[in-house]
């Protein structure tokens, strides 16, 4: 069953050189439960694309329909709801908030809902033990590696339960072994029924999903023969 | 956890930006309530002093006069029509129950006849204008019949000490006093009680009343009504200098604390609107976890009210504390510490209003898209 509907989707950006075309035309589906790798070389266009699937950045044209959503028609605010329900985001450089401690990051999506903060607690410390970070938990974010931060930002993402994470080269910044732990920490979550779309340029990382799509000067290409 | 609680925890972790924060409103706070408390003392004192010392009102009897010149020269104060103040006119005033009377100090004025030349003659009762004058101090004794006070200057120019005596029409006075320097009029003249002036004198009226009233205005007011026979004038020279003092000082009070509420607030302006530029890339995971510009906003105005909050008490704690322990060395007076609610309120109030405010100034980086946010990452 498709989540994820991308109809004839392009994205244009006023550049120096005039009007720069990032994505072009592009149609494709995501299925429930997929571990979807978007592959590219640097400047193809896969992070406005992941940036546009995230509810971020609104197409120049087409449309993006979520759980039979139309995304871009939303107000702002609804958006901004729309991402809070739906969407997890792993940053490519973690991005946790530098004075909430690893519990507190984790329980930040937590803080707009009306959930009582025992529950906000408990949620986020089974997330941070599934992610295997229980033990430091009270530690802010300088006070962890890179790959605990990595743990932490991929906790913050699956804490209110979303249907998609989008993770924008979670690995880029992990040594091999790390990468591997994450990559592991992935296929475990989407087992457990999450749809993953994942930004990466590593054709190792590739093992670990089930399908991937070929970005390459902002034209979508399922099988990278077809170029 | 809450937005309450997030925005606790960045400005109990971020220290430093926390504290000059703080500092700015402590500072702009405390140093407009010195001013206004030392202003407000400054006029209280003021107030006192009309209140508990001094005449501010006095009673003449009406009278038409003109200057006949001749020649080229003047002849002052020839008089006609002198309306004359009764001794019951004293009565009068402090059986009105429409008037506030704190003092009353009538007296007899003329001249008498010395070997060569003439005295001035002031004929007062001791215990009502010592009162009324805290600044006359008598050497010796006060005079009864036949005896006489004499001004400072006086004594100097006739070589008079006390037990000396001094001829008046004929008769033989003793110096029974010497009044101290008061650089007024009192350093030339002779005072007695009211009936030996009237011997001197041959006044049998008073020729004037001092008055020391809370309300000089009204007080002359209803005099004027009460006495037709009189003149009544308000009289403020006494503190007029003083008030003026006090005047400026409350004006450069009040536009030194203007001056320094904008100062305060454009550093605060400025110094919020860096903050939250500085954490456009916050903002922006703000953004992307779901939270809305509301939300943000929310944030915001939470930490900024919770340090507007805190350096507006402190900062008004400082400012009535200051003058008390500065003004006993630097205007050798003493302030007592004093809370006073509604400059406390207005205080507190102005400087969580200039807090909030300022977080409007960084609107621009709480509405930006969130794409655009994340892209200062």
């Amino acid at each position: 069953m498709s989540l994820i509907k991308i109809c004839d989707v392009t994205k244009t950006y006023k550049g120096g050189d005039g009007i720069v075309e990032a994505l072009k035309s592009a149609n494709f589906e995501i299925a429930e439960g997929e571990f979807l790798a978007l592959m590219g070389p640097s400047g193809s266009g896969k992070s406005t694309l992941l940036s546009i699937l995230g509810g971020l950045n609104p197409p120049s044209s087409g449309k993006l329909i979520i759980d039979d959503i139309d995304v871009y028609s939303l107000s702002s605010e609804r958006l901004a709801d729309f991402r809070h329900e739906y969407v997890g985001f792993v940053f490519q450089q973690y991005q946790l908030i530098p004075y909430l401690t690893a519990l507190e990051n984790v329980m930040l999506p937590l803080a707009i809902t009306s959930r009582p903060g025992r529950e906000q607690r408990e949620m986020a410390q089974t997330v941070l033990a599934k992610v295997g970070l229980d033990k430091k938990s009270h530690r802010l974010p300088n006070q962890l590696s890179g790959g605990e931060q990595n743990r932490v930002a991929i906790a913050r993402a699956i804490v209110n339960r979303p249907s998609i994470i989008f993770a924008d080269e979670p690995t880029g910044s992990l040594d091999s072994k790390t990468a591997e732990e994450l990559l592991e920490l992935f296929q475990a979550l989407n087992r457990d029924g999450l749809t993953i779309i994942m930004v990466t340029h590593n054709q190792e990382n590739l093992a670990w999903v089930t399908r991937t799509v070929y970005i390459r000067d902002g034209v979508l290409i399922s099988n990278p023969q077809e170029s | 956890m809450t937005l309450t609680d997030i925005a606790i925890q960045n400005l109990r972790r971020r220290k430093g930006k926390t504290f000059l924060l703080l500092l700015t409103f402590l500072l702009v706070v405390g140093l407009t309530v010195t001013l206004h408390t030392l202003a407000k003392s400054m006029q209280d004192d003021l107030q006192k002093s009309l209140t508990q010392y001094g005449a501010n009102v006095v009673i003449t009897p009406k009278s038409e006069h003109f200057t006949l010149s001749y020649g080229g020269l003047s002849v002052p104060g020839v008089n006609y029509e002198i309306k004359r103040l009764n001794y019951d006119v004293v009565t009068k005033i402090e059986n009105d129950r429409e008037l506030s009377i704190n003092g009353i100090a009538p007296k007899i004025i003329g001249s008498a006849a010395g070997v060569n030349r003439r005295y001035l003659i002031i004929g007062v009762d001791f215990l009502k204008e010592l009162k009324m004058k805290p600044w006359w101090h008598i050497q010796g004794e006060e005079p009864g019949d036949q005896e006489v006070v004499i001004g400072s200057n006086l004594a100097h120019q006739e070589a008079l000490v006390i037990g000396s005596t001094l001829e008046l029409n004929h008769q033989r006075y003793s110096v029974v006093g010497i009044m101290e320097e008061t650089g007024g009029s009192e350093d030339n003249g002779i005072f007695t009680n009211f009936e030996t002036s009237r011997i001197l004198t041959g006044i049998n009226s008073w020729s004037m009343i001092e008055l020391n009233t809370t309300q000089p205005d009204k007080t002359t007011a209803r005099l004027s009504e009460l006495l037709p026979e009189a003149k009544v004038a308000e009289l403020s020279q006494l503190v007029q200098s003083a008030k003026e003092s006090v005047d400026r000082f409350t004006n450069f009070s009040l536009f030194a604390s203007i001056l320094l509420g904008v100062i305060g607030a454009l550093i605060v302006f400025v110094t919020t609107t860096g903050n939250i530029n500085n954490r456009v890339a916050e903002i922006g995971i703000f953004r992307a976890i779901g939270f809305r510009s509301r939300h943000i906003f929310s944030l915001l105005i939470r930490e900024i009210a919770l340090v507007s909050l805190v350096g507006g008490v402190l900062g008004y704690l400082l400012g009535e504390l200051t003058p008390t322990l500065l003004s006993p060395i630097v205007f050798k007076k003493n302030v007592s510490f004093q809370i006073h609610p509604l400059t406390a309120f207005a205080a507190i109030s102005a400087s969580v209003l200039i807090g909030v405010l300022s977080v409007l100034s960084g609107r621009r980086a709480v509405e930006l898209d969130p794409l655009e946010t994340l892209s200062y990452i």
